[in-house]
């Protein structure tokens, strides 16, 4: 229940809200997009990415595994329902992942796109041109259908994936309208050598992760369902998809089981050669009989149950707080993964002086990383820099110059400024940064005392100069005259204290300290320092709930901190949703008139990035969404991620060291240093656990 | 040979009626003017402006307030709970669901707690003052001073984790081996009743007990007591009959108190004991800000109250023939 | 012929501090089978324990001490065909039945007493008004005594048996079927003696029959209960702390002060020639219908604690008349005729005689003329306690 599973002071949006992470809308895996212009048949796609960094665990061969067993999984909340494509829940995925399927599949170590229920596919931009004036794009596929039925044994033909894609064209479920959107059409194709083709009305780089991560419905099921969001496939003798498992019971509010052995017909999927290819995963599974999901009612009846043995494993992660515990436990181990998000602390642009690079920048400095990482998080966290984890090493821009991850210079341009003192920051170095009228564009140089060596992908900031003049002089604002960080100074924006500007100190929105308690000391420490540097800043508690009206829906917030988590390995629909202007409310109508003509609707880039001219990367994204090319694609991504960077409307404070606890004693095969190994890519792990002591290498 | 008149059964009918539909605008209040929306957990970071929009529109939040409480006060008044957003399923379906299993566990121990409390209180008020009566008593009142989860927890220890004699959470068996039959069934369902029931019921009659003892020792001082005695009838019968049935009284009006704290306690023993009932649902949809979830669960635990008080009116009549309803109201 | 011996009886209540108060002390009376006999006194002065005790109604903290309650019936168990003690029985030494059939009932278990209650001895409690149970129906509580003592009697003749018992006290039998809470004030009371007539009991006891009920109520249970006693030929035994109730009803009486008998005898004989300074002090303070005008006087000063109490009569606190002899012990009964006739103070031998607890019964006539005085009464020193 706690909307703050990992104890680590990080809120993930989702997650705070009760449900969970919702998960990415991609059924088999869920994953990425890429793709490439031309795909082999069967085998991988093409170029793909920069291989990463991470060294994937346990490998083994499928021959030498005994198959069998009965994997028990742990879950703190329930599926709410197996609907594929009603719920949206990550919860539910754990299940409907083992039953559906959809086009192609992603890899969790390099992040490909590979054949999965189509075989192989091309694409080709058309002569027409869509709505907005971009050119339409013809995908061609063919289909699966050797060695691969329904999981209730009924055939599996082509026709059935044009009606499928047709099916979800008419009804345009919430959880894919965004991939549907861009469908035209989708028909048998006239040509020979392919069965399939769909038209997009504008280029979509990640199709195969997009368009082709849609799941694959039956139509013998499905086929006169009139509204999708009623239908219950449990109550009609499902679900039935192309997936490795079947439903074999289905308490949801306790108790489900996924059988493997039951499963009727061939499934192959499991066995196709780009498995065997890519490093640590086994190919030809599933090698358990079935895997049982539990439902407990809280974190800590859930972490109990794993520690007493009751279940293998458990969704996501064990919270930092048992992390010792299950490592002074014989026979389990904890996999470690990467973050699929981050944490962060973002700032509201509309307003001054949060408007203006180098004031923002400055935040940043005196943010102690360390003490935060190593101290507050015992650890268990890496620290932030870009808005990509560091598991999506494509579209991180380290790649772009083979810079080292996470320590390259240039991703530590906004380091904290340690004073000459423990626990203080360097005021005067601070100082002269903003008063110099300095700011860190993405040129090399020196700034407040760090050396900062220039841009990895060579991307500047937004804006090229400060927008305001900054001066220091005596103390005036309450805030900081009671504070205990006793400034000698206060700074004046264009000659006004900030206190004068805002009416009011700024205003930093934290959890109730007994949720997040670490986060409550970090955003003390860090509120400390910027007093001491003189800005005027004071925390407000807000509960969670509280904190999401007034940050997303009314954008009526100075700065607040929150997490992300499931974002895509391909950065482009992340990007386009957290931090173009589309989807930032543009307060058109000036705040205090007429306030009920701007959108209350929940939108992802509270920010306000993007809506600016001088913070934006709205062109770099486009460009990244509508690229075909992967590689031209990933390098837009890459320079739009250093751009925010540079920008920084969005302080990323940390990405979470993942830890997925599995019982080691009886089981093996998992597959560690992927990105939420017992989360997103829970599907790639249930497909080649097996018993421990056979199959090992 | 009830005493209630139609009328005025017809008029606590309607009174009852609108009281919930009182509740039911509190509720639509009190859950909109709660901050979030359960958008926010249908929303993720790959979603547009537009699939936002779809969703809002999808669940009818984009209209004014008043039209959302008008449609809510139809759609309430023809059974229609609605939809839930975060289950993807019809809210009634939900709670036929999960409200048969809270009446089961609060059920049983409301009535376990109903006969044992005033039980006891009328053997600690019949012989008020002995030892018997002051070591029981103040033990009672020791166990009644402790939270409810804490005893649940350390039941959990004694008999799970220690004894492992109990199972410590949900209903059935997980993934039973056995056959699904009606008996099998219902020996599962009690097997698993077993420990929850234990430790609601181990504190749950002190409340019955405290009504009735005093209650109790008030009626061993009427002149009808005396009486009886005086007529040669037995202890036993002057106590049972004379005494407790007259002392049971007041003990009617604290059940009702009662059910209402019953269900204040489901929250913490559901999720304590993974009992999928109304409990763990309410707890998640208020988390969610599921609002047609945790309308609909708060509205049948409102319901069941105003039906239980309209019942107890009419148990009443039975226990105390002095009390008649329908006259000079 | 004698229905109730009652022999030298003590009841005690005992107290926290292992004390105990001598409620009742060594009285002894008699009832004649079919009189009415009165017991009156000040509240407090016992004679409701008293009335209590014989069939062990007392509060949980109060026992008989000692003495016997002979009574002229025995347990249905012991009884021949007649309804006489089996001689088995009474040759039993172990159970408690004289030669001539009386059982000691302050020698009964507890589950014994059981079957005499109700079955030979009714009591018509205190507070009749709140002696029927609320939540049944009149008739039912009728019904239910009967059915304890008369196990074999059909339910329907049980009910009918109920019905025609609240006729004869004048209630209508349909009445049966309703609450306690739908009767009047005179009507509950009523229904109690009705109750109370249901086994046809050889006695009655009635704890204050008429407090709390207006005089005209109040007359006509009088007249009720001497109705009931002419047709059912029922002893009863009255207790009051009015004194001029006891006058209309009551054949003999005895007139109780701290746990003590003062003065019994026939009532003409006590209200007539009254021979207990205690008698007298209460005659004064209750009104009379005989004399107008008359000044009512109290009785100065407050009845005496009878936790362990001291030597000495228990009334000489209060007693204009007190002497020396006074403070030694309580005064035995002397027969006041033999003191009027031979100025001798002799103990009567007699229960049924006139006879008074005073030392200087020798002494009455000045005794009676000082009485009427106020000034007697108001201006004597009370002595200090």
């Amino acid at each position: 229940m706690s909307d703050n599973q990992t104890d680590s002071g990080r809120r993930r949006f989702m997650k705070g809200t009760g449900v969970a992470a919702v998960s990415l809308g991609l059924a088999g895996c869920s994953g990425g997009g890429d793709e490439g212009t031309e795909t082999t048949s069967e085998g991988t796609t093409s170029e793909g990415t920069e291989t990463t960094e991470s060294t994937p665990t346990e490998a083994g061969s499928a021959e030498d595994i005994e198959e069998g067993g009965i994997f028990n999984f742990g879950m703190g909340q329930p599926p709410n329902n197996i609907n594929p494509i009603a719920s949206s829940s990550a919860y539910s995925g754990v299940i409907t992942d083992r039953i559906y399927e959809s086009g192609a599949a992603i890899d969790p170590v390099n992040f490909e796109m590979h054949p999965n229920v189509f075989t192989d596919w091309t694409s080709e931009e058309m002569d027409e041109t869509g709505d907005d004036d971009q050119p339409n794009v013809r995908l061609l596929f063919n289909v699966r259908t050797d060695g691969l039925t329904w999981n209730d044994g009924t055939e599996f033909t082509a026709e059935q994936v044009v009606w499928s894609y047709n099916y979800l064209l008419e009804q345009m479920p919430g959880a894919y309208v965004a991939s549907l959107n861009a469908i035209d059409e989708v028909s048998m194709s006239d040509e020979s050598d392919w069965d399939c083709e769909m038209i997009l009305n504008s280029p979509v780089g990640t199709f195969a992760f997009d368009q082709f991560g849609i799941p694959i419905l039956p139509k013998h099921k499905w086929e006169g369902v009139s509204d999708f969001s009623t239908y219950q496939p449990y109550e009609n003798d499902g679900p039935v998809g192309l997936g490795p498992g079947v439903v074999t019971q289905y308490q949801p509010d306790t108790s489900i089981e996924v059988s493997f052995a039951e499963r009727e017909g061939e499934y192959n999927l499991a066995s196709l050669p780009w498995r065997e290819e890519v490093n640590g995963i086994i190919a030809g599974g599933p090698f358990i009989d079935a895997m049982r999901i539990s439902v407990y009612s809280s974190e800590s009846a859930l972490t109990q149950a794993f520690l007493e043995g009751e279940i293998d494993s458990l969704y996501d992660n064990i919270r930092t707080s048992s992390i010792d515990e299950v490592e002074n436990t014989d026979g389990v181990e904890l996999v470690d993964g990467f973050d699929t998000g981050y944490s962060h602390v973002s700032f509201n642009l509309r307003r001054t002086p949060l408007d203006d690079l180098p004031f923002r920048q400055v935040l940043g400095f005196a943010f102690d990383d360390v003490y935060w990482v190593q101290q507050l998080q015992r650890g268990y966290a890496q620290k932030g820099d870009f808005v990509m984890p560091p598991g999506y090493t494509a579209v991180r821009p380290e790649t772009s110059n083979n810079a080292e991850l996470l320590t390259a210079p240039a991703t530590n341009a906004f380091d904290f400024r340690q004073g000459d003192s423990p626990g203080a920051v360097d005021v005067d170095g601070v100082r002269s940064f903003l008063t110099e009228g300095q700011m860190i564009t993405g040129e090399g140089g020196t700034y407040a005392g760090f050396d900062y060596p220039g841009s990895l992908t060579g991307v500047t900031a937004s804006q090229t100069e400060p927008k305001h003049e900054y001066t220091f002089g005596p103390v005036e604002s309450s805030v900081l005259r009671q504070s205990d960080a006793d400034p000698d100074q206060e700074i004046r924006v264009d000659g006004e204290t900030i206190t004068s500007i805002n009416d009011g100190p700024l205003t930093m929105f934290v959890d109730p300290p007994q949720d997040s308690p670490q986060m409550a000391k970090m955003t003390e420490n860090w509120v400390s320092m910027l007093q001491q540097i003189g800005i005027p800043v004071e925390q407000q508690v807000l509960s969670f709930n509280t904190a999401l009206t007034r940050v997303y829906s009314e954008e009526n917030f100075d700065m607040f901190e929150m997490g992300w988590v499931n974002l895509s390995p391909f950065a482009t629909n992340t990007l386009y949703g957290l931090f173009h202007s589309d989807n930032a409310d543009d307060h058109s109508v000036a705040e205090g008139d007429d306030e009920e003509n701007n959108t209350s609707t929940s939108l992802n880039n509270p920010m306000g990035y993007g809506l600016f001219e001088d913070a934006t990367a709205d062109d770099l994204i486009s460009t990244a969404r509508t690229s075909l090319d992967t590689e031209a694609r990933n390098a837009a991504a890459r320079e739009a991620v250093e751009k925010i960077y540079l920008d920084f409307p969005t302080m990323v404070t940390m990405y979470n060291v993942v830890k997925w606890p599995v019982n080691s004693a009886e089981w093996d095969g998992f597959l560690g240093d992927i990105p939420g190994p017992g989360s997103t890519y829970l599907g790639v792990q249930m497909l080649q656990v097996h018993q421990a002591g056979s199959g090992s290498e | 040979m009830t005493r209630i008149s139609g009328r005025y059964l017809a008029k606590r009918i309607v009174v009852s009626y609108l009281t919930l539909l009182v509740i039911m605008s509190l509720l639509f209040v009190l859950l909109r003017s709660m901050p979030g929306s359960f958008i926010t957990s249908m929303i993720n970071p790959q979603m547009t402006r537009e699939q936002i929009e779809r969703i809002r529109e999808t669940w009818g939040l984009n209209e004014p307030l008043w039209r959302q409480y008008v449609q809510f006060m139809i759609n309430y008044q023809t059974g229609d709970f609605g939809r839930s957003p975060t289950y993807s399923t019809a809210v009634s379906e939900l709670m036929l669901r999960r409200l048969p299993r809270t009446l089961i566990l609060f059920g049983s121990t409301f009535i376990v707690g109903y006969i044992v409390g005033p039980l006891v209180g009328m053997y600690l008020g019949w012989w008020r003052g002995s030892n018997k009566d002051k070591s029981i008593f103040s033990s009672s009142l020791l166990m009644y001073s402790m939270p409810s989860f804490w005893i649940a927890w350390l039941f959990i220890w004694l008999f799970n984790y220690h004894l492992g004699w109990l199972p410590s959470s949900y209903m059935f068996t997980q993934f039973p081996e056995f056959e699904w039959t009606a008996f099998t069934v219902m020996r599962d369902v009690l097997y698993h009743l077993a420990l929850p029931l234990l430790s609601v019921s181990f504190i749950g009659w002190v409340g019955a007990m405290l009504i009735m003892r005093p209650s109790m020792n008030n009626v061993t001082e009427e002149g009808y007591v005396f009486l009886a005695r005086a007529k040669g009838l037995s202890e036993r019968t002057v106590m049972l009959k004379h005494a407790a049935r007259n002392a049971l009284i007041p003990v009617a009006t604290g059940a009702i108190v009662g059910l209402a704290f019953i269900i204040d306690g489901a929250v913490v023993i559901e999720n304590v004991f993974s009992w999928p009932g109304m409990g763990q649902l309410i707890v998640n949809a208020v988390l969610s800000r599921d609002f047609p979830v945790a309308q609909a669960a708060f509205f049948v635990i409102a319901a069941l109250i105003v039906v239980m008080r309209l019942f107890t009116d009419v148990v009443y009549t039975y226990l105390d023939p002095r009390i008649k309803f329908g006259e000079g109201e | 012929m004698t229905l109730l011996e009652v022999e030298d009886l003590s009841v005690r209540y005992a107290v926290d501090d292992d004390s105990a108060v001598h409620a009742v002390d060594h009285v002894s009376f008699d009832v004649e089978a079919g009189e009415t006999y009165g017991l009156v006194g000040e509240s407090g002065c016992g004679k409701t324990t008293l009335a209590k005790s014989l069939i062990h109604l007392l509060d949980s903290n109060g026992y008989v001490e000692s003495g016997h309650v002979w009574y002229d019936g025995t347990l249905p168990a012991w009884e021949d065909d007649h309804g006489e003690a089996k001689q088995a029985v009474i040759d039993d030494p172990d159970k408690p039945v004289r030669g001539d059939g009386k059982t000691d009932l302050a020698a009964l278990s507890n589950s014994q007493i059981r079957d005499v209650r109700w079955r030979d001895i009714a009591l018509i409690p205190q507070s009749a008004m709140n002696a029927l149970n609320p939540v049944y129906k009149v008739g039912d509580q009728i019904t239910e005594a009967i059915l304890r003592h008369e196990p074999e009697t059909p339910k329907q003749e049980a009910d009918d048996r109920a019905r025609d018992l609240l006729e004869r006290v004048g209630i209508e039998p349909e009445r049966a079927d309703d609450y306690a809470h739908q009767f009047s004030g005179g009507m509950k009371q009523r229904a109690v003696i009705a109750m109370a007539m249901a086994c046809n009991p050889d006695m009655l006891i009635a704890d204050e029959p008429t407090t709390a009920l207006d005089v005209i109520i109040q007359d006509r249970i009088l007249e009720e209960l001497e109705a009931i006693q002419e047709e059912f030929g029922v002893s009863i035994l009255v207790i009051s702390h009015d004194i001029s109730v006891m006058a209309e009803i009551c054949d003999r009486m005895a007139v109780m002060y701290g746990g003590k008998i003062m003065e019994s005898g026939r009532t003409r004989d006590i209200f007539e020639e009254t021979s207990n300074p205690y008698t007298l002090g209460l005659k004064n303070s209750f009104p009379t219908i005989t004399e107008a005008d008359q000044e009512l006087v109290s009785i100065p000063g407050t009845p005496p604690t009878l936790r362990d109490p001291e030597e000495g009569c228990r009334f000489r606190a209060r007693c204009p008349f007190a002497i020396e002899e006074c403070h030694s012990s309580h005064p035995p009964m002397y027969d006041v005729e033999e003191a009027i006739e031979t100025g001798r103070l002799v103990e009567a031998a007699d229960q049924r005689a006139h006879r008074s607890a005073c030392y200087r019964v020798d002494e009455l006539d000045t005794i009676r003329t000082q009485a009427t005085k106020e000034e007697t009464w108001t201006e004597q020193t009370i002595e200090s306690r």
